[in-house]
């Protein structure tokens, strides 16, 4: 089928359009960590004729523990984020494969458990954790976590895994092998979309979460990445070319994870004709 | 960006649960004194008791900035811990974004530090949550009291008691761009809130603005209502009827509301562009009115921008009015958390660091010292900017020291703002203020 061109200018048009108007903000953000000692967002005029320099950048690095949090940091989410995918996954593999009792009635209750907000649970949370003795630990942190996201991450799988058809699990037992077999040859290589795209959010929310894990480490150096970001929020004047600049660095990472986990979401679907008939 | 400002709403909405929260905590931790919070190292600390003074660690929260930080961690602990072998500081500097959570929820959740420097006005509002020690029940108490300023003492009175020592104080002056100012035809800083008006009025034809109120709340707008002559409560702070809608408040806030009609006020009063700082800088607002912070930053900033503050502003006292040069008071508080396990060691760290030497030690650095002794030596300093803030804080009124300050600030700011974009008279609008304020004041 052959689209006239005018019909493909517009087209073209609109997307280019879209996309810049996308991207702009984005823009605006990286010209303004160019500019030095400024407590307003500068002005469009302004902000196109900046020399794009690196000296924010150089100084953000090394100010307020920057390098030492964003380690903390990779730390915490990498752990979090195994943990997470694979707790959940088990959870959900369970959910889909497996009939026990009152199984509904537990699916239903881990649902209503996510129509409250985290945060009105973090006093309760705390106090669990202290009675733990797990304050100003990252087992404390990972512990919330990752059971934090269970039920998310149970939701978001359990169709998936659903789709995944049965025939396939037989061609294991066949072999010999067992559930555990099932799970981890058949159900993880099958839903790696699903996967990827899971380990997308549950990155991003870990890596920016700052309320919880200031609350439950109590030491500085335990610190993780966005509660250094914020120690640029000063009391008096806001900086917002150093604002800018850490908050930069800090999107790097999940700016990696999305390229790296991108081609697997768009390959969805990739399990269809996996059975015939 | 859309992340964030949801998070910001998120946390709105999240302030009123902690403060529910925080009323049942905080009763708790008041009653029982079975504190096991504070992280591991006290913990410890307690097993040592062969010792015959007993080693202890005091966790301490503050919001010093980066250089201030650094004395406080390499000149401050040092010193007191050689003056107390057996007391250990742990120094931890929060964010100042959701401070206020985190206190409360520290509080709640009985893991608070023994001891925090926090905002003066926070005292009050912590302090009838019972979160805080009644610290003039301590041993010396009386004698540290004579020896500080007696503003700032009061604003950590409440209740018959004392809930906080004043650790450092500060006022705004008023600031001026020097080339403004010439441009202005003056050749230095207005004294009066007249030849203030001038000089706005002929900047005016050249797009430029001078009258620098820098926002809509307490701390922007108080030391201009104050200085034309307005009033927000009696002096005992427990009446607004007849005072801040009184004749003389409705003259000022009416006087404010005049100059905004006729273009004399920073932009930035009404949340415009751009901010005080930088429209000061660039010389597009003639002065604006801040604390000694803006010389230290600014001056740690030169490099960089190539803004000399002291090269290129003015300083002087806040214009005169009807009511004289009126500022503000700020500064923070160093208060014993009700919950602290060693509130006899947190005691003698406040005592000690209200005294000439650690006082000294931040003064040079720009914060004012509470101290009078301290304040004295201060003056023989070479800090260049400081002379005309502690002129200032001779005429310097603290914010009503009460608890409900939050939520009549609230109020306040709400009918100020609904006159100046005239929406409202401004009479009308100080009454209705004056009556919801009475609402919560009998409450």
């Amino acid at each position: 089928m052959k689209t006239p061109l005018l019909a493909k200018v517009i087209v073209y048009a609109v997307i280019i359009i879209g996309a810049l108007l996308f991207v702009f903000p984005f823009i605006y953000m990286i010209l303004t960590t160019f500019f030095l000692g400024t407590n307003t967002l500068p002005k469009p005029d302004q902000v196109f004729a900046v020399t794009p320099n690196l000296t924010n950048y150089v100084t953000v690095w090394n100010k307020n523990n920057f390098v030492n949090y964003f380690m903390n940091s990779v730390i915490v989410t990498s752990v979090a984020m195994v943990g997470s995918l694979f707790l959940g996954a088990l959870t959900a593999y369970g959910f889909a494969r497996f009939s026990f009792p009152g199984k509904e009635v537990i699916f239903r209750l881990f649902l209503l458990t996510m129509f409250i907000p985290g945060v009105i649970n973090i006093i309760p949370t705390f106090i669990i954790v202290k009675d733990l003795g797990l304050v100003n630990t990252y087992s404390g942190l990972w512990l919330v976590y990752i059971a934090g996201g269970v039920v998310g991450n149970l939701f978001f799988l359990r169709g998936f895994f659903e789709s995944i058809p049965k025939e396939l699990e037989e061609s294991v037992l066949i072999d010999g092998g067992g559930n555990w077999r099932i799970f981890w040859n058949i159900y993880l290589p099958q839903s790696l979309p699903a996967m990827g795209t899971l380990a997308i959010f549950i990155f991003q929310g870990t890596w920016e979460e700052y309320f919880l894990a200031l609350t439950l480490i109590k030491s500085e150096a335990l610190r993780t990445l966005p509660i250094a970001i914020l120690m640029f929020n000063d009391k008096y004047a806001t900086n917002y070319g150093q604002v800018f600049a850490a908050s930069l660095i800090a999107l790097l990472p999940v700016m990696l994870i999305y390229m790296t986990f991108q081609k697997k979401f768009v390959q969805s679907g990739f399990n269809e004709g996996g059975v015939k008939g | 960006m859309q992340k964030k400002r949801k998070a910001l709403f998120g946390m709105l909405a999240l302030m009123l649960v902690f403060a529910l929260a925080a009323c049942g905590g905080g009763n708790n931790n008041n009653g029982g004194g079975t504190n096991t919070a504070n992280s591991g190292t006290n913990a410890t600390n307690n097993g040592e008791t062969a010792e015959p003074a007993e080693k202890v660690t005091l966790e301490y929260w503050h919001t010093y900035s980066d250089a201030e930080e650094k004395v406080l961690v390499e000149k401050v602990k040092p010193a007191f811990e050689a003056a107390y072998p057996n007391i250990t500081l742990n120094i931890t500097r929060m964010p100042y974004e959701g401070l206020k959570q985190q206190v409360i929820a520290g509080v709640a959740g009985d893991a608070a530090p023994d001891l925090m420097r926090m905002d003066i006005i926070w005292v009050p509002e912590f302090a009838a949550q019972g979160a805080l020690a009644d610290v003039s029940k301590f041993e010396g108490f009386e004698e540290l009291k004579a020896s500080v300023f007696e503003g700032p003492m009061a604003t950590n009175y409440y209740n018959e008691g004392y809930y906080g020592v004043p650790v450092n104080t500060n006022t705004k002056v008023a600031i001026y761009n020097k080339d403004t100012l010439a441009a202005a035809g003056l050749s230095e800083a207005p004294k009066t809130m007249d030849e203030l008006v001038k000089a706005a009025e002929a900047l005016k034809g050249q797009g430029k603005y001078g009258i620098g109120i820098s926002g809509i709340h307490g701390w922007g707008m108080l030391p201009w209502f104050w200085s034309l002559g307005g009033t927000v409560t009696n002096e005992d702070y427990t009446k607004v009827d007849g005072y801040l809608n009184s004749d003389a408040s409705v003259k000022a806030l009416e006087t404010i509301v005049d100059w905004n009609n006729k273009g004399l006020v920073l932009p930035v009063m009404l949340g415009g562009e751009p901010s005080a700082w930088d429209g000061l800088m660039s010389g597009d607002y003639l002065m604006t009115d801040d604390g000694p912070w803006f010389y230290s930053i600014k001056m740690g900033e030169k490099e960089a921008t190539g803004f000399d503050p002291m090269e290129k502003t003015v300083r002087g006292l806040m214009p005169a009015g009807d009511g004289g040069s009126l500022s503000v008071i700020g500064g923070e508080d160093l208060v014993v958390f009700a919950g602290s396990k060693h509130p006899e060691e947190a005691w003698t760290f406040a005592k000690w660091m209200l005294s000439e030497e650690p006082q000294l030690m931040m003064a040079e650095l720009g914060l004012i010292p509470t101290n009078k002794q301290a304040a004295d030596k201060m003056k023989e300093m070479d800090i260049p900017f400081i002379d005309t803030y502690v002129q200032q804080l001779e005429t310097a009124l603290p914010r009503t020291p009460i608890p409900q300050w939050g939520e009549l600030e609230g109020i306040f700011n709400l009918s100020l703002e609904k006159a100046i974009r005239g929406e409202m008279a401004p009479k009308d609008a100080l009454n209705e203020a004056v009556q919801q304020i009475e609402a919560i004041l009998n409450k």
